[in-house]
C-alpha cells in the first residue's frame, strides 16, 4: 500500500495555523482535528486528507498556554472540532466565532477530562443552561426537539428557531449523551480497545473496528492474512446495507408508506440475521481484532452467496417500487438540499457528500482491507444534493455492496485451504492512523500506543463531521420536512457525542 | 310615548351629550362620564323605538321644508325599525363600557370623543330614518366627520393622521358617489324623495344602482374599497372601534337594503359583480385577519371578512331579484340580516373586550398578549364568545347565520342564468374557504391570547382591573346576545321578517320557519336546522358524557396530577420558548401564500449579507421542479458558519394586494395632480372670478343640454 | 395501489413467539454461561474479562450477565470453564438473578415480594401497553434492536405493544445506554411526565451496569442509580427477542415455567 499517515510536528503555533489554512485552501480536505494532553504539554492536531494520504499536522502549545489561534475563520469545517477541544481540554481557540459548549457544558474553571493525560477526572455533570438564540425577528420562538425524541431514537436536542412552519435556523446540542469514550480508551490494551471502538458508534461497529485495527496494524507494519481482509469486507458491506435499509425504512415511515416501511424493515431484519448467522452477533461485533479477524464465517460460502443474491433481488424490487411512488418522491425531491460547493468546502463525507457531487470514496482513494483487490465502483449522483439524491446514492451503494460481498465470498472460497485468519502483532509504541468507509462516511482513528497500552485514541466518526451540515440544509424547508432530512442524513448521535 | 317622541328624545339625549363634552371636556372626572350617560339614554330609547317600528308601530317626524329641497320627514318604517333596534341594543352595550372606560387614567386625554360618539350615533339614526336624499346625504356626511374625529382622536398615535385622512377620504368618496347616484335619480324623477324614485328606468337606473351600491360598499368594506377599514378602525380609541364597526358600518348595509327597496330589480351584471367582489372580500379579509400580529387589526380585518359575507347574502338576494325568484330574495336578505346581527353582537363583544384587554396589558401585540382571560375574566369570556361566534361554532349566532349563508349559496341551481349560477358557485367556494379560515383565525385568539399560559414575557399590569358593574353589563350584553339569540333564532327570524317586509313579502321570509322551532332555507324540503334544540341538546350531552365518564372511572377522571408541560425533556431554551401567536398563524401565511404574497428573509447586519429565501413569491413561482427557495450561497454560509453573526434577523411579511397593486401605483400621479391643482389657488382675486365664470358657463351648458 | 399486492407477496413472515418457540430466538448466541462448577483453578480469571463480569469471590466461578458484553474473551481463553449459551430469553426481574450460576442461598422471599409488587402494578396493563423509550447514552445499536420490534418479523403490535412519542401515554419506560450524566435530568423529567403505574425496563448491558463505557466521568454506570428498574435485559445489544421477552416478563404475560427456563 502506498498510503501513509505521518505525523508532523510544527512547534510554532502561528506557522501551524497558516500551514493548515493554506493547505486547506490549496484543496486538501480538512478531515478533522483533535487535541492530546500529555503530562508535559497539549498538542493540537489537524487531519488533512489528500488522495492516498491522511496527514496529521500538529503543534505543541507552550507549557501553561491555554489557547491557540482558531482555525475556524480560515477553515469553517473546524467549527465544531474547536468547540469539542475546548469542552474536553479547556483550550480556547482565539478568534473562534462562537465557542459555546458542544459535548460537555461545564462551568468555567471546572476540571476537564483531557484525554491522553492518564489521570481520572472527577465525574462531570454538564449544566443545562440554555444557549441564547441566534436569530431575531417578529414572532420567532424556539421549539426544543429533544433530547428525548419522538419515537425510538438516540438522544439529541435540536433547537428549531422558527416563526412557525419554516426552519430558518437550527441549533444542535448533542451533549446529552456524551459518554467520554475518548477518555475510556486510555490505558486499555490494544486488543480490548477494539471492543470499545465497536461501541463508539454502534451502528457502524465494523467500520470503527476496522479503522481502529488498521491504525494499530499500520503502526506495527503488519499485513493481515487475505482471508481476514475478505471477511472484514463482507461484514463491513453487510453493515452498509443494513444502515442504508434503515434509512430507507425511516424515510418510508416519515412518508407514512406502511407497506414500504414494513418491507424495508423486514429486509433489514434479514440482513441482521445474515450477519448473526455469519458471526453470532447482529452487528458484527467481535469479528475484527487487531491483526485479523477472530473467526471464519459461520456459514457455508455458497449458502451465504445465495442468501445475498436472494436478498438483493427482494430489495431491488421494493426499491424500484418506492422510487416510482410519487407520494414518496414528492417528499424527498428538493428537500434538504446541500449545495455542492458547500459540500466540497466542508468535506462532506459518505453518501451525503456523494449526493452533492463529491466523488471520493475511501474504499477507492485509500483502499484498505481487500477493497484494493476487489475494486469498488463508487456511487455518485448528479449532485442535486437533496434527500432523494442521498437515497439514490444509498441504493447504488447497496447494490455495489452485494456485488462486493459475493465477490469476496468467492475469493474466500479460494482461501479455504489457507485458514489463517490473524497475525500476531509486535508491541510497537507510536502513533498510527487508520480509516474505513463506514455507511455514514469516512471514519478516522488516530491511535497512540505507549508501553503496549493505549495512551490516546481519537475516533473521528463521519457522523460528527457531517452533522454540522445539518445547519445548512433547512432553508426553504418546513417542520414536516424535518424527519425526512434527518433520516436522509442517516447519522448516529453516539458517533457525534462519543 | 310614541315612536316619534322616543326618537326625538333620544336625539336630544345625544345632542346634550355632545354639548356637555364640548363644554366640560375630560378634565373634571365627575363630568367625564356624562356624555356617555347621554349616549346610553339615547341608545336605550332608540332600541325601544326600533322594536316598536319593526313590529309595525312606526312613526314619522315631520321636518317640514326647513331643510330645503322639498318636504322631508324622519320615517320609522319596519326596515328602519330593524336597523334602529340593532343600533340601539349594540350602542347600549358600547355606552356601558364607555362609561367605565373613560374613568380610567389617560383613556380620554382631551375633548372630542364624546362629541364624535354622539354625532356618529345621531348620524346613524338620521340616516336610518331619512325619507329623502338630501337628509340622507346630510347625515351621511356628518357620519364621515364623526369617523374622521374618531379615527384621528388619538393624536399622539403614530399613524393617527394617516388613519383619519384615509377614513375621511374614503367616506368622502362614498358621499361623492352617493351624490352622483342621487343626482341621476333626481334627474330621472324630479324629486329628492326616495318614494318617488320607483319610476326611474333604463341606464340611469342601472348607473344609479351601481353607484349607490359602490358608495355603500365603501362603508362596509368590500374589495377593492376596503383598504381604509383596518387602519381606520384600529386607530380609533377603545370602545369607539365597536361603534364604528358594529353600529356605524351597518348603515352601509341599510343603504343597500333601502336602495333595493327603492330601485327594485337590479341589472344582472350588478349581482354578478357584487357576489364575486363580496366573496373575494371575505377571503381576503380573513386571510389577512388570520396573519395579523396586532389584536385590533386582526379584529378589524375580520370586519372586512364579515362585510364580504353579509354582502354575499345581499348579492344572492339581488340575483334572486334579477331572476324574479321571490323566495331567493327573501332567503338572501334574511341570510345577510342574520349575518349582520351576528356580526354586530360578536364584533362589539370583541372590540369592547379587546379594548379592556389591551388597556390592561399595555400592548396589542398578540405575541405579548397571553392568557389574558385569566386576568380579566369578564372581558375574556365576552371575547371568547364573540370569537366563537365569528368562527361559526354551534350554539352561537354565527353558526346559524353561516349555515344560512352556505344554504343560500346552494340554491344556485334554481337560477336559470348560467352567469349568475356560475358566479355564485365560484363565490360559494371562496365563502366556504373564508368560513374555514375564520375558525382557524379565532382558534388562535381563544387558545393563545385568552387561554394560553402566560409566557416568559408576561404582560405588564398597567391599569387596575375594571370592576364597575356597568362595564361588565356592557361586556355581557353582546355576548349573551350571541348565545341567547341563537337559542331563540325562530323569534329572531320573525323579527327580521317583520323588518324586511318592505323588501320581501313577509310570507316568503317567514317560510324560513319549517316548524315553530325548526329552521329551513326558505325553500322547503332542502335541509333543516334547529339551533334551539342544539342549545338544549349539546349542553345535556356534554353533562351526560361527563357524568358517565366520572361514574365509570369511579371519580378518578376528576383527580388531576399536575406536572410540567412535556417539552421533549429539554433543560430549557432562551428567548421565545413557546409557540407564538405569530408562529401559529404562519401556517396560514404559507397556505394562503398566493393571496398574501408571503415573503421571508434572513438578513444579517454585521456580515452585510442579505439572503431572501423567497419560497413563496406569490403567483409567479412555477410549481414543481424548482427547489423551493434554493438557499442563496450567503444564506448557507450564514447558517453554517455564521449563525454566530450578531444581528441575524428573520422576518416574514405579507402584502396587502389591493393596497399594493391598485392604490400604490396611482398614489404618485395623484400626488402630482394635487400639486398641479394647488397652482390654481394662486390667491389672486381675478383668478377666482375667472373660475366662477367658467363654472357658471359650464352649468348653463348642462342645463341647456338637459332641457 | 401496487404496494398492497407487494405487501401480500411474501406471505406471513411474523414470528409466533411467545405462543410458539422461535428457532432464531432459541438458536441465538445470547449469553455466556459457566460450565460444570469447577473450583477457580489456575490463572487470574477475573482479568480475562474486560468488564469485570467474572466473579471468583465465592467457592465457584460466576459470570455476571449484567456486566457481560458477550465479547467471548472468556470462552476463547478458558473453554473448559465458559461456554456460549443459546437462547434469547435472558431477561430477569431481578438484577441479582443475572449472576450465573444463580446463588440459590439468596433471599427468595425478597424476590417474591418484589415480583408480587410488580404484578400488582401491572394489573392495569393487561390489555395494550405503550412504551416510551429513552436513550441515556447508548451506542445506537440498542435503538435499532428496539425499533426492530415493530418490523413484520416481530410485529409487537400483535401483542398490544406500541411505542409512543408522548410520555403521557406511556406505561413502560424503556431505557438504553450507560446513564450518561447529561441525560439524568431529561430522564427524570420523562419519568415524572408519565402516569402511574410505570414499569421500567433497562435494555442492554450498558443500561444495567455501564458495560465497557464505564467507569467514566460522563456516565453513571447504568441507569439503576437513577430509577428503580423492574426488568433487566442483558446483551450488547440484546436481540429483539430478548427485549420482547423482557417486556412480556415485566407484564407478567409469560407462563411461570417459561421464565424459569431462561436462567
Amino acid at each position: 500500500m502506498t498510503v501513509t499517515g505521518s505525523p508532523r510536528i510544527l512547534t510554532d503555533v502561528a506557522t501551524w495555523r497558516d500551514e493548515v489554512v493554506r493547505r486547506h485552501q490549496d484543496g486538501e480536505r480538512f478531515a478533522g482535528m483533535y487535541a492530546d494532553a500529555t503530562a508535559e504539554a497539549v498538542t493540537v492536531t489537524a487531519m488533512l486528507a489528500t488522495a492516498g494520504r491522511v496527514d496529521l499536522v500538529s503543534t505543541a502549545l507552550a507549557p501553561g498556554s491555554t489557547s491557540y489561534p482558531a482555525l475556524t475563520p480560515g477553515v469553517p469545517a473546524a467549527f465544531w472540532y474547536e468547540r469539542e477541544i475546548f469542552d474536553l481540554f479547556g483550550i480556547r481557540a482565539e478568534g473562534h466565532p462562537r465557542l459555546d459548549p458542544l459535548l460537555l457544558p461545564l462551568d468555567t474553571g471546572a476540571p476537564r477530562p483531557c484525554p491522553g493525560n492518564g489521570r481520572q477526572p472527577p465525574a462531570a455533570d454538564p449544566h443545562e443552561e440554555p444557549i441564547a438564540g441566534h436569530l431575531e425577528g417578529a414572532g420567532l420562538f424556539t421549539i426544543p426537539h429533544g433530547p428525548v425524541r419522538s419515537g425510538v431514537m438516540e438522544s439529541v436536542e435540536y433547537l428549531i428557531e422558527t416563526p412557525g412552519e419554516n426552519i430558518p435556523h437550527l441549533r444542535v446540542r448533542p451533549h446529552a449523551k456524551h459518554r467520554g469514550i475518548e477518555k475510556r480508551f486510555e490505558m486499555l490494551d490494544p486488543d480490548t480497545g477494539v471492543l470499545l471502538a465497536e461501541r463508539a458508534e454502534g451502528i457502524a461497529t465494523v467500520a470503527h473496528a476496522i479503522a481502529y485495527a488498521t491504525a494499530i496494524e499500520r503502526l506495527c507494519g503488519a499485513r493481515i492474512p487475505p482471508a481476514a481482509e475478505l471477511i472484514r469486507v463482507i461484514h463491513a458491506e453487510l453493515e452498509r446495507i443494513a444502515n442504508h435499509l434503515d434509512v430507507a425504512t425511516r424515510l418510508a415511515d416519515a412518508a407514512a408508506l406502511g407497506v414500504a416501511t414494513a418491507r424495508f424493515g423486514w429486509h433489514k431484519e434479514r440482513v441482521m440475521r445474515l450477519r448473526s448467522d455469519l458471526c453470532g452477533n447482529r452487528f458484527g461485533r467481535g469479528v475484527v481484532r487487531p491483526g485479523g479477524v477472530r473467526a471464519p464465517i459461520g456459514m457455508d460460502v455458497d449458502e451465504a452467496r445465495s442468501a445475498a443474491t436472494d436478498l438483493e433481488k427482494l430489495i431491488g424490487g421494493d426499491e424500484r417500487a418506492a422510487m416510482s411512488t410519487a407520494s414518496f418522491l414528492d417528499r424527498l425531491r428538493s428537500t434538504g438540499p446541500l449545495p455542492a460547493d458547500l459540500a466540497r468546502r466542508h468535506g462532506a463525507l459518505g453518501p451525503i457528500g456523494r449526493a452533492s457531487g463529491i466523488t471520493e470514496d475511501i474504499r477507492v482513494s485509500r483502499p484498505y482491507a481487500a477493497y484494493g483487490d476487489l475494486g469498488v465502483v463508487p456511487a455518485h449522483d448528479n449532485g442535486r444534493g437533496d434527500a432523494q439524491a442521498r437515497l439514490q446514492v444509498r441504493w447504488a451503494e447497496i447494490h455495489e455492496s452485494f456485488r462486493l460481498i459475493r465477490e469476496a465470498l468467492t475469493r474466500l472460497d479460494r482461501h479455504a485451504t489457507n485458514p489463517r485468519l490473524a497475525v500476531d502483532l509486535d508491541q510497537v509504541d507510536g502513533l498510527g492512523i487508520g480509516w474505513a468507509e463506514a455507511p455514514q462516511g469516512e471514519v478516522l482513528y488516530a491511535v497512540d500506543v505507549q508501553d503496549g497500552r493505549l495512551r490516546r485514541v481519537k475516533p473521528r466518526s463521519a457522523s460528527f463531521h457531517n452533522l454540522l451540515l445539518f445547519h445548512a440544509v433547512f432553508a426553504g424547508d418546513i417542520f414536516t420536512d424535518f424527519p425526512f432530512i434527518e433520516a436522509s442524513f442517516g447519522l448516529s448521535i453516539a458517533g457525534v457525542a462519543s | 310615548m310614541t315612536t316619534a317622541a322616543l326618537i326625538l328624545t333620544s336625539l336630544c339625549c345625544l345632542a346634550s351629550a355632545a354639548v356637555v363634552d364640548v363644554i366640560a371636556g375630560p378634565q373634571r372626572p365627575a363630568l367625564r362620564v356624562v356624555p356617555y350617560i347621554g349616549v346610553l339614554g339615547g341608545a336605550v330609547l332608540i332600541a325601544v323605538a326600533g322594536f316598536r317600528a319593526d313590529l309595525g308601530h312606526g312613526g314619522t317626524l315631520d321636518l317640514g321644508t326647513t331643510l330645503g329641497f322639498g318636504h322631508s320627514h324622519l320615517v320609522a318604517d319596519p326596515l328602519a325599525g330593524l336597523f334602529l333596534a340593532l343600533t340601539g341594543v349594540v350602542t347600549t352595550a358600547i355606552a356601558l363600557v364607555f362609561i367605565g372606560w373613560v374613568g380610567t387614567a389617560g383613556a380620554v386625554p382631551h375633548r372630542g370623543l364624546g362629541v364624535a360618539t354622539a354625532l356618529a350615533v345621531a348620524s346613524v339614526v338620521v340616516i336610518l330614518l331619512a325619507d329623502n336624499a338630501f337628509v340622507f346625504l346630510f347625515a351621511w356626511e356628518t357620519l364621515s366627520v364623526a369617523f374622521y374625529l374618531l379615527a384621528g382622536y388619538r393624536r399622539e398615535a403614530r399613524d393617527a393622521v394617516r388613519a383619519s385622512m384615509l377614513t375621511f377620504g374614503f367616506s368622502k368618496s362614498s358621499g361623492g358617489l352617493l351624490l352622483i347616484a342621487f343626482s341621476l335619480l333626481y334627474a330621472g324623477s324630479d324629486s329628492f324623495s326616495f318614494a318617488d324614485w320607483h319610476g326611474v328606468t333604463g341606464a340611469a337606473h342601472s348607473a344609479a344602482y351601481a353607484l349607490a351600491i359602490a358608495a355603500f360598499a365603501i362603508k362596509v368594506g368590500v374589495v377593492p374599497v376596503q383598504v381604509w377599514m383596518p387602519t381606520g378602525y384600529t386607530a380609533a380609541p377603545g370602545p369607539a372601534r365597536a361603534l364604528m364597526s358594529a353600529v356605524a358600518a351597518n348603515v352601509g348595509f341599510y343603504g343597500m337594503w333601502r336602495i333595493f327597496g327603492v330601485l327594485g330589480t337590479p341589472p344582472t351584471w350588478l349581482a354578478v359583480v357584487l357576489v364575486i367582489a363580496a366573496a373575494l372580500t371575505a377571503l381576503l379579509g380573513i386571510a389577512h385577519a388570520a396573519v395579523q400580529a396586532d389584536l385590533q387589526r386582526l379584529i378589524a380585518y375580520s370586519s372586512v371578512e364579515n362585510g364580504g359575507l353579509i354582502t354575499s347574502g345581499y348579492a344572492i338576494a339581488l340575483a334572486g331579484a334579477a331572476a324574479h325568484l321571490t323566495d331567493l330574495v327573501a332567503l338572501g336578505l334574511l341570510t345577510s340580516c342574520l349575518q349582520m346581527v351576528a356580526h354586530a353582537f360578536a364584533k362589539s363583544s370583541l372590540f369592547l373586550s379587546s379594548a379592556l384587554l389591551e388597556q390592561h396589558a399595555g400592548t396589542g401585540r398578540l405575541d405579548r398578549l397571553r392568557g389574558v382571560g385569566a386576568q380579566l375574566p369578564w372581558a375574556g369570556t365576552s371575547f371568547t364568545i364573540g370569537a366563537l361566534t365569528l368562527a361559526g361554532l354551534p350554539l352561537t349566532l354565527g353558526f346559524v347565520s353561516e349555515w344560512y349563508l352556505l344554504e343560500s349559496v346552494m340554491q344556485l341551481f334554481r337560477l336559470h342564468s348560467q352567469t349568475l349560477a356560475l358566479s355564485i358557485a365560484a363565490a360559494g367556494a371562496l365563502i366556504a374557504l373564508a368560513i374555514g379560515f375564520a375558525g382557524f383565525t379565532f382558534v388562535r385568539l381563544v387558545a393563545l391570547t385568552i387561554l394560553g399560559g402566560r409566557g416568559q414575557r408576561a404582560a405588564s399590569r398597567s391599569a387596575a382591573a375594571p370592576t364597575a358593574w356597568l362595564t361588565r353589563l356592557g361586556l355581557a350584553l353582546p355576548a349573551i346576545g350571541c348565545i341567547s339569540v341563537a337559542a331563540v333564532s325562530p323569534w329572531e327570524i320573525r323579527f327580521l321578517s317583520h323588518g324586511l317586509a318592505p323588501l320581501a313579502p313577509a310570507h316568503a321570509t317567514a317560510g324560513a320557519l319549517q316548524a315553530p322551532w325548526v329552521l329551513q332555507p326558505v325553500y322547503g324540503g332542502f335541509s333543516a336546522l334547529s339551533p334551539s334544540w342544539l342549545a338544549v341538546e349539546l349542553p345535556l350531552l356534554a353533562v351526560a358524557t361527563l357524568v358517565v365518564v366520572t361514574v365509570f372511572t369511579r371519580g378518578s377522571f376528576l383527580t388531576v396530577r399536575r406536572v410540567p408541560a412535556w417539552r421533549s425533556a429539554t433543560g430549557g431554551v432562551t428567548g421565545g420558548a413557546r409557540y407564538t401567536s405569530f408562529g401559529f398563524a404562519n401556517a396560514t401565511r404559507h397556505v394562503l401564500a398566493n393571496v398574501l404574497m408571503t415573503r421571508s428573509s434572513l438578513t444579517t447586519l454585521a456580515a452585510g449579507t442579505a439572503a431572501a429565501d423567497s419560497e413563496f413569491t406569490g403567483p409567479d413561482l412555477p410549481d414543481g421542479e424548482q427547489p423551493d427557495g434554493a438557499p442563496d450561497e450567503s444564506a448557507v454560509v450564514l447558517a453554517l458558519e455564521g449563525a454566530d453573526v450578531p444581528g441575524a434577523t428573520y422576518s416574514t411579511d405579507v402584502v396587502e394586494i389591493v393596497e399594493a397593486y391598485l392604490y400604490r401605483p396611482v398614489l404618485g400621479p395623484l400626488r402630482r395632480l394635487v400639486a398641479l391643482a394647488k397652482r390654481l389657488q394662486s390667491g389672486r382675486l381675478d383668478a377666482y372670478v375667472g373660475y366662477m365664470l367658467i363654472v357658471l358657463v359650464a352649468l348653463l351648458a348642462v342645463v341647456v343640454a338637459m332641457a | 395501489m401496487a404496494w398492497v399486492a407487494r405487501g401480500l407477496r411474501n406471505g406471513v413472515v411474523t414470528s409466533r413467539y411467545p405462543r410458539r418457540a422461535d428457532p432464531y430466538a432459541d438458536g441465538f448466541r445470547g449469553a455466556v454461561t459457566v460450565g460444570e462448577p469447577v473450583a477457580a483453578a489456575g490463572g487470574d480469571l477475573a482479568a480475562i474479562c474486560p468488564t469485570g463480569a467474572i466473579g471468583t469471590a465465592g467457592a465457584e466461578v460466576t459470570v455476571d450477565r449484567g456486566r457481560c458484553i458477550l465479547c467471548g474473551a472468556c470462552v476463547t481463553a478458558r473453554p473448559d470453564l465458559f461456554a456460549w449459551d443459546a437462547g434469547s430469553e435472558t431477561a430477569q426481574l431481578d438484577r441479582a438473578q443475572l449472576v450465573v450460576p444463580t446463588d440459590l442461598t439468596e433471599d427468595p422471599a425478597g424476590i417474591e415480594q418484589a415480583r408480587a409488587e410488580l404484578a400488582r402494578r401491572v394489573r392495569a396493563l393487561r390489555q395494550s401497553v405503550h412504551i416510551r423509550h429513552v436513550d441515556t447514552g447508548s451506542d445506537g445499536s440498542e435503538e435499532w434492536e428496539i425499533h426492530a420490534l415493530t418490523n413484520p418479523t416481530y410485529d409487537v403490535h400483535r401483542l398490544g405493544i406500541f411505542f409512543t412519542a408522548s410520555p403521557r401515554h406511556a406505561d413502560i419506560l424503556m431505557l438504553t445506554g450507560a446513564g450518561a450524566r447529561g441525560m439524568i435530568a431529561p430522564l427524570r423529567r420523562t419519568y415524572e411526565a408519565m402516569p402511574n403505574p410505570i414499569v421500567v425496563i433497562a435494555v442492554g448491558t450498558d443500561a444495567i451496569s455501564g458495560g465497557l463505557v464505564s467507569p467514566s466521568y460522563a456516565t453513571s454506570g447504568g441507569v439503576g442509580g437513577q430509577l428503580d428498574v423492574d426488568v433487566v435485559v442483558p446483551g450488547s445489544p440484546p436481540p429483539p427477542f430478548a427485549i420482547l421477552h423482557g417486556i412480556l416478563l415485566g407484564l407478567g404475560r409469560l407462563a411461570a415455567n417459561r421464565t424459569r427456563d431462561a436462567s
